[in-house]
């Protein structure tokens, strides 16, 4: 009868087994704790490719990033007037390593210059501009920091 | 004339003799089943598919069984569009497996017990297999976390242990002999690697598990059990 029990056994150990997955994880290389929680922007460098920069610093309190735990995370623009929940990536693999946000059909990506916790989050972007017929890349350098 | 009839009597009673009766059992067996599917994988969703068996049985007894078993199903999982990893994938595959299978009733002292009788088709197996994935479908880019990509193989062979428990209804033909076999069961397919949905991440192994209902058909090598098979 113990044998007939040990079939029993048997038979709730793989109802209780079959259930279990992996969650789901988000890989660590897209992953960087240094960039959990909300940067405002404090600064956008703006280079053309002639030289001439230029330096914009009048943002509010509605211009930052926000990430949290799970690679989600909030967009907010003053100038798009609205913010964007979404998730971002933090690849790297990547050299530079780089900085991407999506939510719905808006992607972002950037380039991470530097990220210090207790600093600034400074990040780069270039954008070619082809409307004119003749490629033309602007460099932008935004500088975020947790302190408004 | 009396000496001659009594000569037939015995000649015809002989035709309806029934020596043994319901200790006798088909050492062969040949059957099919139906199963659904699910698979435990990398893929964040779990969904039901079907998958049909071919299996051959060696009753050592009527309650000791060594089964060759082929599945040719379809593993699915995971939703491109609602999952945050953006899994997805479809797999048709096919499987070769052995199992030895051991029934209560190997055990149990079954004759005068009508529980113990019902119990003694109960039975667990294990036993080894290989299976040859071939992924038809896989999404492995995410929609909404950028560059989040689970890379993986579309074609992989693994191998994987069969656990199953069931129940295994008997029914017995005019000379009492389990002739049809109704297998009812649970099957638990742990996998010896992680490809199963195409996708190689995680710590877990990749499982599948079945509910299978089949029937085998008992044909040929008829041999004796040490105890009446069916109750008396």
């Amino acid at each position: 009868m113990k044998k007939v029990y040990g079939l029993f056994l048997l038979a709730v150990l793989l109802f209780a087994a079959g259930c279990k997955q992996d969650p789901p994880v988000v890989p660590a290389y897209l992953q960087n704790a240094k960039l959990l929680g909300k940067w405002y922007l404090k600064e956008i460098a703006i280079t053309q490719e002639d030289g001439t920069t230029s330096t914009l610093t009048d943002f509010t309190d509605k211009d930052f990033f926000d990430f949290k735990s799970g690679n989600a995370a909030t967009y907010s623009s003053a100038l798009r007037g609205k913010s964007y929940e979404g998730y971002y990536s933090a690849n790297s693999l990547n050299t530079p390593n780089t900085l991407s946000f999506k939510s719905g059909t808006l992607l972002l990506k950037y380039d991470i210059y530097s990220i210090d916790p207790a600093g600034d989050l400074v990040l780069d972007e270039a954008i070619t501009d082809t409307d004119s017929g003749v490629p033309e890349t602007t460099y932008y350098r935004y500088t975020y920091n947790k302190t408004f | 004339m009396k000496k001659l009839l009594l000569t037939f009597s015995i000649c015809f009673a002989a035709l309806f003799a029934k020596a043994q009766l319901g200790y006798n059992y088909a050492q062969y067996d040949l059957g099919f089943s139906a199963a659904l599917n699910y698979a435990y994988t990398d893929a964040e969703t779990v969904k039901g598919t079907a998958a049909a068996h071919l299996h051959f049985t060696y009753n050592q007894t009527p309650f000791l069984n060594h089964i060759a078993e082929v599945q040719i199903g379809r593993l699915a999982g995971g939703d491109s569009l609602l999952t945050l990893s953006g899994r997805q994938f479809k797999n048709g595959y096919t499987a070769i497996s052995f199992r030895t299978q051991i029934q209560a009733g190997e055990f149990l002292n079954y004759e005068r017990n009508v529980v113990f009788n019902a119990l003694k088709n109960v039975y667990a197996s294990g036993g080894i297999g290989v299976i040859y994935n071939n992924i038809t479908e896989i999404n492995r880019q995410s929609l909404y976390i950028p560059d989040f990509y689970s890379s993986g193989r579309n074609n992989s062979t693994e191998f994987f242990v069969p656990l199953k428990f069931g129940y295994e209804f008997k029914i017995f033909n005019s000379y009492d002999e389990p002739a049809i076999k109704v297998d009812l069961g649970y099957q638990y397919n742990l996998v010896l690697g992680d490809q199963l949905d195409g996708i190689n991440s995680g710590n877990r192994k990749d499982v599948y598990t079945q509910f299978v209902l089949g029937v085998k058909f008992a044909i040929g090598g008829f041999t004796s059990y040490r105890k009446q098979i069916s109750r008396q």
